[in-house]
């Protein structure tokens, strides 16, 4: 009975160079970073494209060509796909041909892959507006299905999604909303009528994004006939086994040598052994399932981390002043009619330079540590906040702060 | 244990590590005789306190001077001689070696008479005591190192002496323990010694005193003024001429900006020169050399700590500003860059770097308050404790190493 859907994040960031207080008002090239460093956006995209994109995407199609009941979908952040247009045209052409099979659903996301959700739904709007515009014009296709930045989620986010017209939405399946529930079944959230919620098994998803490799974990190896058997055993329990993840699992963060694209390529024939057990993108479910219940989130909720809350982008105070800061500035840079200054105001919104300011790893997450691109989270609030300074000087017309 | 100085008679972090591994080592069981060259009124030292001169407590300023001047280990051999001519201590040594010569002899007949498993000695100046001490009881010798010759003069132009007397103290210790992983580079690159000989112990930092009193600072800071510090001697391997070279760049972007500089030495004329060529000495402030709660009011009225050492085999007075709550900004070439997440790191020749970074601490408060904040809470890691602990290991390694040398000889 279980449909496994898959959905795969991709996105890359813009990465702010390394702005000191001497380029302000001078320089307002803050993403050229053309060093060896993790700054340097073009070296990122072209490593993780070698790395991860290109044989996930092989592989993928290869799936897709031999199994006719295999289903994905990705949710492809807008300024990934421009940046792929930009440094590695023949990875978005490969995107384009797993769109054209017609089972892979693309997911509606914020353009810039912001935390605009959370501060301005104007903003928010227009970014998943953007968004949409995009897809159509690379892929040919409109989504149907919303997926928030990071999964962030709460009953007031899942409102302004229905008013943009969508009719689904994806979130965390956690534990301290779900309580005894299970995530393997349809939901619908509190206060609004007609959109339905997928909700990440994230058990089954860590044990392929985090653990796959993890020879401390009890389970490791990891292979197909071991995780098919997982997901037969929702069987008489659950609709839909969403496994939800970073498309970097494969390659990047597990590397090809764990294994990990062979234990794909061997996983539709093994889920499809059990003759109850098939694969559905996000709106296939939520076409044959209707919601079981209702889940009801108050304070937003994400991915992230354990607490699985947002305290990866703002938990801290320079986190909270540097988004202050961007979105106080809204009505300036609309106001200056400048299209440039908008759009380099609006990769500065992408949550990923919040995250990178994350003090948190002095307790958990070696994962920070891991994704940092700078020195330490401190120097990633400096060169960002030296380049919201040159941003607030040019909605000024050039006038000093 | 043979140590040079000791609080309240020290001049830098030498005696204040001595004193806090002391401590450790005391709380961790260990019966500990610290050996110090002159007989100077300690107080409250953990441990046994020896004197190697045989005297008593001389009576005044002259032993409480000469051990402040005298007996620093910073002190150049050239500097040492000047010194004794200016002061007339006629009833010391010779010279700084010749006294070091004299430490090592008391030593050998302290060892006689003393029983005890291990030789522990802080840095060149008690190697030949720890040497004599080993030969004439055959206990096993760890060499600490809290720094080099090197790194004293900037790794310009070392006294080629010391550098013999760090070689053989090296060569001969059964352990050594270097007080970072940069010093550990540099013993093996500059001394020659196996890296597996050395284990790395950082040193650590104390709870500071409960506030007394108010900041030094405070009429500065009430005045709008912003408080960017400096604290070390004012030598060479310091970098203090970076301090006021990032100064100049810092005043003109950050005009409150006021420059306090706490320490002494050679370079302060330097230093005020410089700063008066380039239009900022109104702008800077010299304390002289401060210890314990007044250096305290003049870091809890900071609002930047910067340590632009040329060669910083540790760094304590980065651990110093971290858990009095003040943001640091702080040399890449320095042993505790290499152990602290929450600081700022430049490389000490970038003064435009280190400007940049003291600007971004005084004009984003964000910045300020959670640095401020993650070290306070980072600083509690640094323990005497655990450094004591470490020693311990060594200690059981040191003697290990010397009963397989014995079993080689039977």
């Amino acid at each position: 009975m279980p449909a496994v859907c898959f959905y795969f994040q991709v996105h890359q960031p813009y990465r702010v160079k390394r702005y000191s207080v001497f380029d302000i008002g001078a320089d307002h090239g803050y993403f050229d970073d053309d060093s060896d460093s993790n700054r340097n956006n073009r070296r990122v995209i072209e490593k993780v494209a070698s790395k991860c994109y290109r044989p996930a995407n092989a592989t993928l199609l290869e799936m897709l060509r031999r199994h006719p009941e295999f289903k994905v979908s990705f949710s492809l952040s807008g300024i990934f796909l421009e940046q792929l247009r930009r440094f590695c045209p023949d990875v978005l052409a490969s995107f384009q041909e797993l769109v054209a099979t017609g089972r892979v659903e693309l997911l509606s996301e914020t353009y810039y892959h912001s935390l605009a959700s959370l501060y301005d739904e104007n903003e928010f709007r227009e970014q998943v507006l953007l968004h949409r515009k995009l897809l159509m014009e690379l892929f040919g296709v409109r989504p149907a299905v919303f997926r928030n930045t990071e999964l962030i989620y709460s009953n007031a986010i899942a409102a302004m999604v229905k008013r943009l017209g969508f009719k689904g939405m994806l979130a965390e399946g956690a534990d301290h909303i779900l309580g005894w529930r299970s995530p393997n079944f349809v939901y619908a959230p509190k206060g609004t009528d007609g959109l339905g919620l997928l909700l990440k098994n994230y058990r089954l998803s860590d044990d392929v994004a985090f653990r796959f490799s993890s020879r401390e974990w009890a389970d490791w190896p990891l292979t197909a006939p071991k995780f098919a058997r997982w997901i037969d055993a929702v069987n008489g329990n659950g609709t839909n086994v969403d496994l939800f993840m970073d498309y970097e699992t494969f390659g990047e963060h597990q590397w090809a040598e764990t294994g990990i694209f062979d234990f794909m390529r061997a996983l539709p024939s093994e889920i499809l052994r059990h003759p109850d057990n098939s694969f559905a993108t996000p709106s296939e479910v939520l076409a044959a399932n209707r919601p079981v219940g209702e889940i009801d989130v108050h304070l937003p909720m994400s991915w992230a981390d354990v607490e699985r809350d947002l305290s990866a982008w703002r938990g801290n105070r320079m986190q909270d002043s540097a988004l202050e800061t961007i979105y106080r500035l809204g009505s300036r840079v609309r106001a200056s009619g400048d299209r440039a200054l908008l759009d380099d105001w609006r990769r500065l919104q992408t949550s990923d330079h919040f995250y990178y300011m994350c003090t948190k790893w002095f307790a958990d997450g070696d994962v920070h540590k891991y994704f940092n691109p700078y020195e330490s989270p401190y120097d990633a609030f400096i060169h960002y906040m030296n380049s919201l300074q040159d941003v607030t000087m040019r909605t000024k017309g050039g006038e000093t702060a | 244990m043979f140590g040079w100085e000791f609080p309240p008679f020290n001049s830098g972090g030498l005696g204040v590590a001595c004193e806090g591994l002391l401590r450790g080592l005391t709380g961790q069981g260990a019966d500990v005789a610290f050996v110090l060259p002159r007989t100077v009124p300690v107080e409250g030292g953990a441990g046994r306190m020896l004197f190697a001169d045989d005297g008593a407590v001389e009576n005044g300023s002259v032993s409480a001077l000469t051990a402040r001047l005298l007996l620093s280990p910073y002190v150049s051999a050239a500097l040492y001689s000047s010194l004794r001519t200016k002061l007339g201590a006629a009833d010391f040594a010779g010279d700084l070696f010749e006294e070091v010569a004299r430490y090592a002899l008391r030593a050998a007949s302290i060892a006689r008479q003393e029983s005890f498993d291990v030789i522990h000695a802080h840095d060149w100046l008690s190697f030949p005591a720890a040497i004599e001490a080993k030969r004439v009881s055959g206990r096993p010798f760890v060499a600490h190192v809290h720094a080099t010759e090197y790194d004293r003069t900037g790794n310009m132009a070392p006294d080629g002496r010391i550098v013999e007397i760090e070689r053989a103290g090296l060569e001969t210790a059964d352990r050594i323990i270097a007080v970072s992983d940069f010093t550990r580079r540099k013993i093996v690159e500059a001394y020659g010694i196996a890296a597996d000989k050395i284990d790395v112990v950082h040193n650590a930092i104390d709870e500071p005193a409960p506030a007394v009193g108010r900041a030094i600072l405070d009429e500065l800071r009430a005045a709008g003024k912003k408080i960017v510090l400096f604290v070390g001697r004012l030598t060479l391997q310091k970098g203090p001429d970076y301090f006021v070279r990032a100064a100049k760049i810092v005043s003109r972007l950050c005009p409150e900006a006021m420059f306090v500089v706490v320490g002494a030495g050679d370079m302060q004329r330097r230093m005020i020169d410089d700063a008066a060529a380039m239009g900022i000495a109104d702008k800077m402030l010299f304390t002289g050399f401060l210890r314990d709660r007044e250096l305290a009011r003049v870091y809890r009225g900071a609002h930047v700590f910067v340590m632009p050492s040329v060669s910083e085999p540790f760094g304590i007075t980065c651990l110093e500003s971290l858990v009095h709550g003040v943001p640091a900004v702080i040399s890449r070439q320095s042993g505790v860059a290499e152990t602290v997440g929450t600081c700022l790191k430049a490389d000490f020749w970038d003064v435009e770097d280190m400007a940049a970074k003291i600007v971004a601490i005084l004009r984003y408060g964000a910045l300020a308050a959670d640095m401020s904040a993650n070290g306070r809470k980072e600083s509690t890691r640094f323990t005497w404790e655990a450094a004591a602990k470490k020693c311990l290991e060594t200690y059981r390694k040191a003697a290990e190493k010397a009963k397989e040398v014995l079993m080689k000889e039977v």
